[in-house]
């Protein structure tokens, strides 16, 4: 991050100078690159970092520790607020604006980095705030710039800011103990694996899973028993009650366009509304991933599923068994994935050709379903730029098949492309099962070498 | 000749290169009741891990009811029982979904045990509906416990069982282990630090040392033979004592020699300046395993 910054700092004035011979506006611009990778580098590292260390015991029973994160914290806070007012001088921006809104929001950042909710709705409202400001009544823009208005607006974001602080880091106490699982959490969310770690069931999805962990172990069947080891909220009836949702929420918003939009909306809606479901697609990917770290997560259960009755014995049965069951789940979300966007296509009023369309850029996705056939005896863990590096080369050379089938063929590109994302998914499936008839006995306790 | 139950031989498991397991040879017979003992770090998660085929040992063969651990059949499988030192247990199930869940595995499952061990080690209708992840580690353990006990297995393989339980619960624990596993003639390995508990329940110890078994043999031959000779380096140096484990110089100059199991040393002990005491099990595990 810093070094990104400092690369930055360095290059953005040497181009601004290469364009236009304004050294004050180029130093500008390179201090501003500064100071964002400085404020960046301290709400991404350093908060996390000062909020994990800061726990009820340490707070209360290490001298001084807490009062130095909070010096510090409290520093950079006022240092980054000052340099980005004064950098917005001799600026277009109001600098009033400047000094109010980086204050106030990156305090509400801090705060929400400490996992509490108020930070995340802060910074919620900063955004729309943002993104609606033309709606804002310019009144209001100019009566907190000046005066008795300025003066309010100050001691406002002060005390958010003062009130932000006191919550990112707690002085023990219940408080502190019933906060610290959020933290906690917004913590893990900042790393790759964090992202898809097991979260907190809400009401539904612990009926949900009653019912189906009910059912499924009604039937006795390994294969379906073994699935459990994703954890309760990655089962595909989950998933289908996600997507369902959202369908839903997509039919409601199609309605109310027909019902209230104009006749030009609604024919742009018709013309390239199915593309707007796509990327939908790319849930195969987190799929996938997803499905990584909860079986790395996971080993502790695995063993004890190891030693069960009813699975199967020795490695490559074993293994084809775990192969199986994490391909039919691939499979399945990848179809359910699949059947969302062309339904949402569908409702969309899309013609025939791009229902084809759709479905042939479905077929592309497909090769992710190969990824989920991994030696899980030796690796584990998220795939990361390997499943992106990955699917980005099948994403090429089913384009490049598509191409030349187009030439050679005379067959439409996407189809042409579609069916070579399928034969990759086959072969590809193909390796995984062969490597898990090879490889060592799936899920030994630790992970082999 | 009885078979014996697990049976390992030239078990060998490196991580990096340290040596943790080295061509360890071991036999437990059926109705044993085994008391494993190391030191931390010693290998005794890994040992049993490698004997119940969950981790790959680099040498060496290990067989379960004469069945290779890599391929254990469904009926042997259902024989076993594991608490693992770390209750991993579907922490996002309840106790009453998780025992479910694990029953659909077993083509035995005694509910009736079950439910009143459950009952016995307070785990009410609301602690059974309330997510794993939400139990104390005492309570995970007890829930392990109860899970690996729900089939009446016949081999019984505990990983540090009691290490999160209070002083009543280890009890209870200590209990249910004698009159509803030992007492059916259920095998049983076990490891544990806390020796006063293994007094209680194990027959036969076993001391890991250097990736080997180093001691093995019933408590009470152990205790029994168990002695340490004391005396001036002049007349003990240059004697090897039959039975000698281990020996030590002081700073003053004195000789310290654990034994065990050696003849003669009543004759030595009459020797001026030299003693022969008696070990208690901390004493023993100290000198076996430093």
């Amino acid at each position: 991050m810093f070094g990104l910054s400092a690369l930055g700092a360095v290059v953005m004035p040497l181009l601004i100078l290469l364009k236009e011979d304004d050294l004050l506006f180029a130093a500008g611009m390179s201090l501003r690159v500064a100071l964002t990778g400085v404020v960046l580098g301290w709400m991404l590292y350093f908060v996390p970092g000062a909020v994990k260390l800061n726990t009820p015991a340490v707070a209360r029973l290490v001298p001084r520790l807490r009062r130095r994160l909070v010096e510090v914290t409290a520093l950079v806070w006022v240092v980054a607020v000052a340099m980005a007012t004064l950098l917005s001088l001799n600026t277009k921006l109001p600098t009033a604006l400047v000094l109010l809104g980086t204050g106030g929001w990156i305090a509400a950042f801090g705060l929400g980095q400490s996992g509490s909710k108020v930070g995340t709705w802060v910074q919620l409202a900063f955004t729309g705030a943002f993104v609606f400001h033309r709606h804002i009544p310019p009144a209001l823009f100019e009566g907190v710039q000046h005066g008795t208005g300025f003066a309010v607006a100050l001691l406002l974001m002060l005390a958010f800011a003062a009130y932000a602080l006191q919550a990112m880091f707690l002085n023990g106490g219940e408080r502190h103990y019933a906060a610290r699982e959020a933290q906690i959490l917004q913590i893990e969310r900042m790393s790759p694996t964090g992202q898809f770690r097991e979260r907190r069931q809400n009401r539904f999805d612990a009926s949900l899973y009653r019912w189906i962990l009910k059912r499924d172990s009604a039937t006795r069947d390994s294969g379906r028993l073994l699935l459990h080891l994703l954890g309760a909220r990655n089962h595909w009836v989950n998933r289908a009650v996600v997507l369902g949702a959202i369908l839903a929420l997509a039919a409601g918003a199609l309605l109310v366009l027909h019902a209230y939009g104009s006749a030009q909306t609604q024919q742009l809606v018709k013309d390239i509304g199915w593309m707007f479901p796509l990327p939908l697609l790319l849930g195969a990917m987190f799929d996938t991933e997803k499905r990584n770290v909860r079986l790395k997560d996971t080993a502790g259960e695995q063993a004890l599923v190891r030693l069960a009755p009813r699975l199967p014995a020795g490695a490559p049965a074993f293994n084809r068994k775990v192969a199986v069951m994490l391909l039919r789940t691939a499979l399945l979300e990848w179809a359910m994935l699949a059947g969302a966007v062309l339904c949402a296509g569908a409702m969309t009023g899309a013609s025939a050709a791009s229902l084809f369309t759709q479905a042939c850029l479905c077929c592309l996705t497909l090769p992710l379903v190969g990824a989920t056939l991994r030696d899980h005896a030796h690796r584990s863990g998220l795939l990361g730029w390997r499943l992106l590096l990955g699917f980005a080369l099948s994403l090429a050379v089913s384009a490049g098949v598509g191409m030349l089938l187009n030439r050679g063929m005379g067959l439409p590109t996407a189809v042409g492309a579609a069916l070579a994302g399928i034969a990759i998914a086959a072969v590809l499936v193909a390796l995984g099962f062969r490597r898990a008839q090879t490889a060592p006995y799936a899920f030994p306790a630790g992970r082999l070498a | 000749m009885t078979t014996a139950i697990i049976q390992s031989a030239g078990l060998g498991k490196h991580f990096g290169s340290a040596t943790i397991l080295d061509g360890l040879d071991w036999q437990i017979a059926p109705g044993q009741v085994v008391g494993l003992l190391g030191r931390n770090g010693a290998g005794k998660s890994t040992l049993l891990e490698c004997l119940l085929g969950l981790r790959e040992p680099d040498a060496g063969v290990v067989r379960i009811y004469g069945e290779d651990v890599g391929q254990l059949s469904d009926a042997t499988r259902a024989r076993i029982g594991y608490v693992p030192q770390k209750s991993d247990l579907f922490e996002w199930m309840t106790p009453r979904q998780m025992l479910g869940y694990f029953k659909a595995f077993y083509p035995r499952w005694n509910n009736a045990k079950v439910d009143n061990l459950l009952l016995r080690w307070g785990f009410d209708k609301l602690m059974q509906d309330k997510p794993i992840s939400k139990l104390s580690g005492g309570e995970q353990q007890r829930l392990s416990i109860i899970r690996a006990l729900a089939h009446d297995p016949e081999l019984l393989v505990l990983d540090e069982p009691v290490s999160a339980l209070d002083p009543v619960g280890r009890r209870e624990f200590l209990r249910e282990l004698i009159d509803g596993v030992i007492e059916r003639g259920t095998t049983v390995v076990f490891s544990t630090h806390i020796l006063s508990d293994l007094e209680r329940v194990a027959l036969d110890l076993a001391f890991l040392k250097d990736g080997k078994i180093a001691l093995q043999g019933r408590l009470d031959d152990l205790l029994e033979g168990a002695r340490r000779v004391v005396g001036p380096a002049s007349l003990l140096d240059g004697k090897r004592l039959a039975g000698e484990l281990r020996r030590q110089r002081a700073q003053d100059g004195t000789v310290s020699i654990v034994t065990h199991g050696g003849a003669g040393l009543a004759l030595l002990g009459q020797e001026a300046g030299v003693r022969v005491e008696p070990l208690s099990l901390e004493d023993l595990f100290i000198e076996v395993t430093q």
